[in-house]
């Protein structure tokens, strides 16, 4: 069954709205402390989730290869994952639950943003079909994702540490805050890693050369860097508390200007596709 | 000393990112920025910061860090080794007291602790993820391995690549359309010729490109010929070399240009392929000897624009002067028209391919390299050990303590189910 451009646009839309409420409800939940309201926005932001699976993957029919070749593809699957990684972690880690008072309003944001660029079908390079194509952006979207979880974590931890009083009282205590995002910063360490190998194993296998210093890859290697060296300064110079979490959003920070600002900005073959 | 070095790094490529750099910059785009930085002219030359990463004192700071990795890696080991076999309870949360060891082993058995030492006054060690002590020191031994080899592939590897159009051939005294090699290794020649027979490319149902395959043969100097299919993503080798088809492929244009003197000129205009049937490809704009334009084509994959496999391309050619446009025709294939002062003939069209010649070594290495980090970064975050330390009491009986390697907060759930299991079995 063929969808038509309208419709797509419009059931996005409906996922938006959806994100909105779901939204609401887990901010005044957190708020206000009422547990049911945090429920309920875990199953609309389900709902949306589902619709927003079924809507990338008709996607990915239409035009016949992944959400990765143009903006609206790009911004989109990034919502997705966010979505998507904030349920699985919070299935092995519960404390991390107010995240989602930052999560899904990320997701909702990139979504919304997603449709103010023209959703037109472009075409995959034949470069472009290798596995480790998948494997590297994949990788990257999940590095996005557990990153955001670590920044909202350390941005709760600066919160808390200001003013332990009102909605602020209902956060994990501060240590748990700390280490917790410690461990999210290193999980993002580790998939940005492998997404970089990934995709340094891909530009062998299609250009011969495994590392070119385009602008991207740069970027890449420097936030590779700066949380290797969060992560090193945690681990043997007790860096932690409210030190920690700065450099952990100064690296946040950088992360974006990589992952966005040099794809619209720098002149790279990674940027070629996003514009 | 290692925060130096990776501040010193990250510093040096953020610098590259601000200053162009040769490798991806065309001389006119670099000429451009110095133009409007003259100022700093004089430390940039200095220092060839426009060529930063083939400078020996970027690779010397490397071998330093790789240095610097190795000795670290190797102490870690030791850490690790140490940490695994300590018994050590300090920094440790007593979770039950008066545990019989055969509760012990089946409550340590049922969380996954594996049994891992014993003291000679009867200290019994449970790890939960033992490996992940050695997550750290494989993580630093993947990255020393990668910097290290591939300061090596950098400094020996060499690749040149070619455009060819079909029937061309290449040789070795033939210069190459980008070469490039390390510092201890000579430029590329390949023994013998080159030549592009034939290029087909194969479209899905969405007429979008799925492959491209050129076949070509090589001819050795004692005239043996090998034949071989190159295509994107599928690498072939020659004696050693790797031939990598490169993502640039297109329709090649026989034209000849004709001017009011009755001289004419014959060209092979190559362009891109287009993207889809509705969109042109386009060349890159060019010089001719015989004119003062400069040239450029742009084509559609059929006259009909609507098919990508037509065998019916449309050209059209321009001709500029100073960035105006000063004349422009479009032809088909057997049909001519003007352009400026000259009468312009479409003879004929063919396929060009572009080639890309890899002679590089250490490859697997860097790879194995990648492995090792990937395997030492997932034990490091995804299984950090958990630890139980058994201190044997009066009649038997042990006071049972728990650590976790790092990331305490994470796991202490884990402690907590920990407590309960010992409570429910004591009381049993």
């Amino acid at each position: 069954m063929k969808m038509s451009l309208g419709s797509y646009i419009a059931a996005n839309w409906a996922v938006v709205i959806i994100y909105v409420l779901a939204t609401i409800a887990t901010v005044s939940g957190v708020l206000f402390g009422k547990d049911h309201f945090e429920r309920i926005s875990y199953r609309i932001a389900a709902v949306g989730l589902i619709m927003h699976s079924v809507l990338i993957a008709a996607w990915w029919r239409e035009v016949g290869h992944g959400p990765y070749m143009a903006p609206n593809e790009v911004l989109s699957s990034d919502a997705w994952v966010v979505m998507v990684c904030f349920f699985v972690f919070l299935r092995f880690y519960p404390r991390i639950k107010p995240v989602s008072v930052l999560a899904f309003p990320a997701a909702f944001l990139m979504l919304a943003l997603s449709l103010f660029y023209n959703p037109g079908i472009r075409s995959l390079p034949a470069t472009f079909r290798s596995v480790w194509l998948l494997i590297h952006i994949g990788l990257y979207k999940i590095a996005l994702a557990t990153l955001v979880i670590a920044a909202a974590l350390a941005l709760f931890y600066l919160l808390k540490k200001r003013s332990d009083s009102g909605w602020l009282l209902r956060l994990p205590p501060l240590e748990t805050l700390d280490v917790y995002s410690y461990r999210f910063a290193g999980f993002g360490f580790i998939f940005w890693t492998i997404g970089m190998l990934a995709g340094s194993i891909w530009a062998f296998q299609a250009w011969g050369r495994f590392w070119g210093w385009d602008p991207t890859e740069t970027w890449a290697l420097i936030t590779c860097l700066m949380f290797g060296l969060y992560l090193h300064m945690r681990r043997f110079y007790q860096l932690k508390g409210v030190r920690a979490a700065w450099t952990l959003l100064v690296c946040f920070c950088v992360s974006l200007v990589t992952l966005f600002g040099m794809a619209t900005l720098s002149g790279s073959i990674h940027a070629e596709y996003f514009k | 000393m290692s925060l130096v070095l990776i501040l010193f790094l990250a510093g040096v490529m953020y610098l590259s990112t601000l200053i162009p750099q040769r490798i991806d910059t065309s001389p006119q785009q670099l000429e451009v920025w110095r133009f409007g930085h003259n100022g700093l002219l004089w430390l940039i030359d200095a220092v060839n910061l426009h060529s930063i990463y083939s400078q020996p004192w970027f690779a010397g700071a490397i071998l330093i860090a790789a240095l610097s990795l190795g000795i670290s890696s190797v102490k870690q080991v030791g850490v690790a080794r140490k940490k695994l076999i300590s018994t050590a309870a300090a920094t440790t949360d007593e979770v039950a007291a008066g545990v019989s060891g055969e509760s012990l082993l089946t409550v340590a058995r049922t969380h996954r602790y594996r049994r891992i030492s014993t003291s000679p006054d009867g200290q019994l060690k449970f790890v939960r993820n033992p490996w992940g002590y050695f997550g750290s020191s494989l993580l630093h031994i993947g990255i020393t391995v990668v910097i290290s080899v591939s300061l090596y592939v950098a400094l020996t590897s060499r690749q040149a690549s070619l455009i060819l159009v079909e029937g061309e051939q290449h040789n070795s005294s033939q210069p190459w359309v980008q070469s490039e090699h390390g510092l201890f290794a000579r430029p590329l020649q390949v023994p013998g010729t080159i030549r592009l027979d034939r290029v087909r490319v194969q479209f899905d149902g969405k007429q979008q490109p799925v492959e491209v395959l050129s076949d070509i043969s090589i001819t050795d100097p004692s005239g043996q010929v090998e034949s071989m299919t190159a295509s994107i993503n599928r690498i072939m080798s020659y004696h050693g070399m790797r031939i990598y088809h490169a993502s640039q492929y297109g329709n090649a244009f026989a034209v000849t240009f004709t001017d009011q003197n009755g001289t004419t000129h014959r060209e092979t205009i190559a362009a891109h392929h287009p993207l889809s049937a509705s969109e042109a490809g386009y060349s890159d704009e060019f010089a001719v000897d015989w004119s003062v334009n400069l040239l450029s084509a742009k084509y559609f994959a059929d006259v009909s624009r609507q098919s990508m496999t037509g065998s019916n391309p449309e050209l059209t050619l321009r001709a500029s002067q100073g960035g105006r446009e000063v004349a422009r025709t479009t032809l088909i294939s057997g049909t001519s028209g003007t352009l400026g002062d000259y009468r312009v003939q479409l003879n004929g069209v063919s396929k060009w391919a572009k080639l890309i010649i890899v002679d590089t070594h250490g490859m697997p290495l860097v790879f194995t390299g990648f492995a090792i980090i990937m395997i030492g970064g997932l034990l490091l975050y995804l299984m950090p050990p958990r630890e139980l330390i058994a201190v044997r009491e009066k009649h038997n009986c042990y006071t049972v303590f728990w650590k976790a390697a790092s990331f305490r907060d994470f796991f202490v759930e884990e402690r907590d189910g920990l407590t309960t299991e010992f409570e429910r079995v004591t009381a049993v």
